[in-house]
């Protein structure tokens, strides 16, 4: 049964994202080419989020393809990788979240952009934004809650106490928080890079395009007069 | 016309009904009550004749036509206990095989007609149902190969003589004190197959020995009033108090039986432990009987309770008296914790181990050990006959808990041997050979203890007739085979032990001698072979024990006494006889066989050597012997003209064949692979089960569980044992298990550091994330009331 929601929530979930990047996605603002750069984050941010990304994926393809595709416990070789995977991940969980955790605070300019979906659904302009936007705090604090959830019914599993049919139910606990976060990363995947290029930049070289950063945060670069945690305009 | 038609037809329609209904009723359908029915039955024996207990009688009686009648005999026949060589008959999982343990030729053969995986068709290796049932009916329970269809197939067999043996009603059924399991043993050795369930059933005693009558004897001819002390006839005397004035036995009968009946043929101690020292499995302890799992209707098809068994015989209710169906309940059938079983939390246990492991693996049998228990059976090693002279055999060398993954994935805790046989290779396939064939060989080769044993008989009796001699003089001590600082001694089995005594400095090559007072002596006085005529005792001495080395004519030669060049025998007149040989030089004395000029030890040198060798120790013979027996093996083919493959030995998980030079060289074969079956019993409690300590139990860095070894043993001395690690048995990853053990030590490390991390997490969370929240919802409510404005 699980097999079949992962199938299904994860094809859905691409092809929701294909629709919108078929509908809006093509039609939404670009950046200029070459325009002055804004430093958003540091080497240890991205060094963090890059850890958390590869482990995230180890994750996500260790346990989903037993389960998916092999059809099997998690066992052997896999379930160390799992293991290992599982606290590189936690670490750098929690590592954003007490890097990120401020700047994700909701404010009340994030109802606005609340209200207009982002952008994501048309319209255009400007809306306002801190250092995040009102959906990357959704899915920063949704991540922790996920993080959280899967982390710990991940440790009930790898060091059991309780018994086998309470096991069970923390091993779907585990499964079906696992596959809502994999369809938030999808999500988040599809919105820093197709839905929004040039945001990817920013997690690889640290810096983002001034003119994006003026579109796509522009309370943050108010507030940092362009440089933040350090960064300048260059 | 037609009238008369129509009724014949009618009536032989209702007849047919009739009949019909009473073959069914014949089953013994169960009525409904929960009462035991008292057996006060009359004994007919197989010409359906009634048994008279008044007397005696060449003719038992029959349990097919004493019990048939009630009890559908046919449908009891195709029960699992009687079943095994009736063509289509469910194999189920694998189980004990019949071992054929040969130890004159070392062969230790596993044998089953399931095709159990690790076992020989007895039918395709030659045995035939006569010959099974003389090796196995001692733990026969009736029926099925003593049985057969054909009594004629195998023209050795004597069932004319012997009589089928029918299914022993009363050796799993008779709650009787006077069942008498051993005494069936011994009846079937006698060849009494027909008189067995009578003698053992203790109503009737039975004298005689069948395997002593010509083969022309039938039960018609009743006793030999010729003849009262060597073929005896069987007869049986009834015990008349046991009948009541019709003349009916009184048997005492239980549906479910009683535990000791089927631990006859079901026991299984640890080698090396007292019986007061073992538990008993926890459910027998409990109060519960074997029957009360492994039950069974009239088709007698028990309950064996592994996985899936409820599958192959599509019959769910089977998999309610399995481990789980007791403990666990089974869906859409019997909940869990029947009759009080208790039902396990299995608390902290992974949920995949229940899924890839059977429960027995955890909770049955020895505790995994860095060498595996070694264990007798009942079938193996024929235990339970019981009588002045030992009927159990040290062989074959079973041992358990080995872990087996089995067809179904699941590991289950298994008892292996691993086998040892002659056999002829053709190709890739190894052909046993069985002992018969093999035996005729063996003499003179494998039998290196008896050769000495026989020696030494010699020297006693020789020893004796010269006490008788000098009665006043002490001459006669025990003999003993003296050879590499070791003094070996006679046995009751006619075989050897290694003394206490200590041998004289120097001894290292075989000689004989006697021990007189603790101190090891020669057996001829001690004498100058030059000084002319020997002293008259010295001369009875040497005349004495060479007649009775050779009371007769030997093909060996002549039995002498050798000192220095002088040759001493025993003349045909009776005296001691001198010649003189030059090129004989023995600086110590010699005893041996003299052909012509040549003197040859009184036994080879190699007897000597694997004597010293094998005695005292387990194996039975060295590799020396085993290419004497090959070339010997060899040479009667050649001599035959039949050249097809060539002759290997199979044993200690290797099979050995010799090379062009004659030499010999090992190597792995599937025919020496071992033989294992599953085990359930004895059941441990689950404060005694794997994993009860810790996670380390199994998973630790030398956790015999998967570090265990388990050697291959066999009757052959040798360095080439194929030894396996438990994890290469259960198909284990050895660096998986490696780092998965080291894993196992850093589960606390791993375990304070991500609940730390989740802490960590959980704290941001409540300090930033629902804090934001709530400024969300309070923004929301603020907003709310303006609109409305």
């Amino acid at each position: 049964m699980f097999r079949l929601i992962s199938l299904i929530a994860v094809a859905g979930t691409a092809a929701l994202c294909a629709l919108h990047y078929a509908t809006f996605g093509t039609r939404r603002w670009r950046p200029g080419e070459s325009g002055p750069s804004v430093y958003r984050f540091s080497v240890w941010e991205r060094l963090i989020h890059a850890f958390g990304l590869l482990a995230f994926l180890t994750l996500a393809g260790t346990g989903f393809w037993t389960v998916v595709v092999r059809r099997d416990p998690l066992d052997g070789w896999l379930w160390m990788v799992h293991a290992v995977a599982g606290w590189v991940f936690g670490i750098a969980m929690v590592l954003m979240t007490l890097l990120w955790a401020v700047d994700c605070r909701f404010a009340s300019h994030d109802w606005t952009w609340t209200k207009r979906f982002g952008g994501y659904l048309g319209g255009g302009g400007k809306l306002p934004a801190g250092r995040f936007n009102a959906g990357q705090k959704v899915f920063f604090w949704c991540s922790v809650v996920l993080g959280l959830g899967t982390l710990a019914s991940g440790l009930a599993l790898m060091l059991p106490v309780f018994d086998p049919p309470f096991q069970e139910s923390i091993c779907q606990v585990h499964r079906y928080g696992s596959l809502l976060f994999v369809i938030s990363v999808i999500v988040h995947l599809y919105v820093a890079t197709l839905a929004n290029p040039g945001t990817v930049r920013s997690m690889v070289v640290g810096t983002v395009d001034a003119e994006w950063a003026e579109h796509h945060h522009p309370l943050w670069l108010d507030d940092t007069g362009g440089t933040h945690d350090g960064g300048s305009r260059e | 016309m037609k009238k008369t038609a129509l009724v014949t037809s009618l009536l032989a329609v209702l007849a047919t009904v009739v009949i019909a209904h009473g073959e069914i009723e014949q089953g013994g359908h169960w009525d409904g009550s929960l009462t035991t029915p008292v057996h006060r039955i009359p004994l007919i024996d197989d010409e359906d004749q009634e048994v008279s207990p008044t007397y005696g009688s060449t003719v038992p009686f029959s349990t097919r036509k004493t019990c048939g009648p009630c009890h559908d005999y046919s449908t009891v026949a195709g029960g699992f206990h009687f079943n095994s060589s009736k063509k289509g008959a469910s194999a189920g999982r694998g189980g004990e095989p019949w071992i054929w343990v040969d130890e004159r030729t070392g062969t230790q053969l596993p044998l089953s007609y399931r095709g159990w995986p690790g076992t020989w068709n007895p039918e395709e290796v030659g045995i035939t149902e006569w010959r099974f049932t003389q090796l196995f009916g001692r733990h026969m329970a009736g029926g099925d190969m003593g049985e057969p269809a054909d009594t004629l197939a195998d023209p050795r067999s004597r069932w004319d003589v012997s009589g089928t043996v029918e299914i022993n009603c009363l050796g799993c059924h008779g709650a009787s004190p006077r069942q008498d399991h051993s005494e069936w043993g011994k009846q079937m050795a006698r060849e009494n197959f027909r008189w067995a369930a009578t003698a053992a059933s203790g109503i009737g005693a039975v004298t005689g020995v069948a395997s002593r009558l010509p083969d022309t004897w039938t039960v018609h001819d009743g006793p030999d009033p010729d003849d009262a002390e060597y073929a005896v006839p069987p007869t049986v005397q009834y015990d008349p108090g046991l009948f009541d004035h019709k003349g009916r036995a009184l048997f005492e009968m239980n549906r479910e039986p009683p535990d000791r009946n089927c631990l006859y043929c079901h026991s299984v101690s640890q080698v090396d432990m007292e019986k007061w020292e073992m538990d008993s499995d926890v459910h027998s302890a409990c109060g519960m009987k074997c029957a009360d799992c492994h039950r069974n209707g009239l088709d007698h098809n028990m309950v064996r309770g592994y996985d899936g068994e409820a599958d192959e015989r599509g019959d769910l209710a089977v998999a309610e008296f399995s481990c789980e169906g007791c403990h666990l309940g089974v869906p859409q059938g019997a909940l869990g914790g029947r009759l009080g079983a208790p039902r396990p939390s299995h608390k902290g246990i992974p949920p995949v181990h229940l899924d890839r492991m059977a429960c027995t693996v955890c909770h049955a049998g020895a505790g995994p050990a860095k060498m595996p228990v070694r264990v007798r059976t009942s079938r193996s090693n024929r235990l339970g006959i019981y009588g002045v002279a030992q009927w159990y055999t040290d062989s074959p060398y079973i041992v358990e808990p080995v872990y087996v993954k089995e067809s179904d994935g699941k590991l289950v805790p298994h008892r292996m041997m691993w086998p040892a046989f002659w056999g002829r290779l053709e190709g890739e396939t190894v052909t046993p050979l069985l002992p018969d064939e093999v035996g005729p060989f063996a003499d003179g080769i494998l039998d290196a203890e008896q050769q000495i044993g026989r020696m030494l008989t010699s020297f006693g009796e020789g020893l004796a007739a010269l006490a008788m001699l000098y009665p006043d003089q002490d001459l006669a001590g025990e003999p003993v085979f003296v050879i590499a600082g070791k003094v070996y001694r006679l046995n009751v089995d006619g075989g050897l032990d290694v003394s206490d005594y200590a041998a004289p400095v120097g001894a290292q090559t075989g000689h004989w001698a006697q021990v007189r007072d603790g101190k090891v002596l020669p057996l001829v006085p001690d004498f100058d072979p030059e000084a002319g005529d020997v002293e008259i005792l010295v001369e009875h001495a040497i005349v004495s024990i060479v007649e009775w080395l050779a009371p007769e004519e030997d093909p060996r030669g002549e039995p002498v006494y050798v000192r220095g060049t002088r040759v001493y025998g025993r003349s045909l007149e009776g005296f001691l006889s001198v010649l003189d040989l030059p090129d004989t030089q023995a600086d110590t004395p010699i005893w041996g066989w003299r052909r012509y000029d040549e003197i040859a030890p009184l036994v080879p040198e190699f007897t000597m050597r694997a004597v010293e060798e094998t005695v005292g120790i387990e194996e039975q013979f060295n590799e020396e012997q085993v290419v004497l027996m090959l070339k010997a093996l060899n040479d009667a083919a050649e001599e035959r003209g039949d050249a097809t493959g060539e002759f290997v030995y199979v044993c200690a998980g290797k099979m050995f064949r010799l090379d062009g030079a004659g030499k010999l060289t090992v190597s792995d074969h599937p025919a020496a692979a071992p033989c294992s079956w599953p085990i359930a019993h004895d059941v441990r409690p689950a404060g005694q089960s794997l994993g009860a300590g810790s996670c380390t139990d199994c998973h630790g860095p030398a956790a015999p569980f998967f570090f265990g070894e388990v050697s291959a043993f066999g009757p052959l001395k040798t360095d080439h044992v194929a030894v396996r690690i438990m994890h290469e048995i259960q198909e284990a990853d050895l660096a998986l298990l490696k780092a998965w053990a080291r894993g196992v030590r850093l589960r606390r490390v791993y375990a304070v550091g991500a609940w730390v991390v989740a802490a960590l997490m959980a704290a941001a969370l409540a300090r930033y994330g629902f804090a934001g929240l709530e400024r969300a919802v309070r923004a929301l409510a603020v907003r709310k009331p303006a609109r409305l404005d």
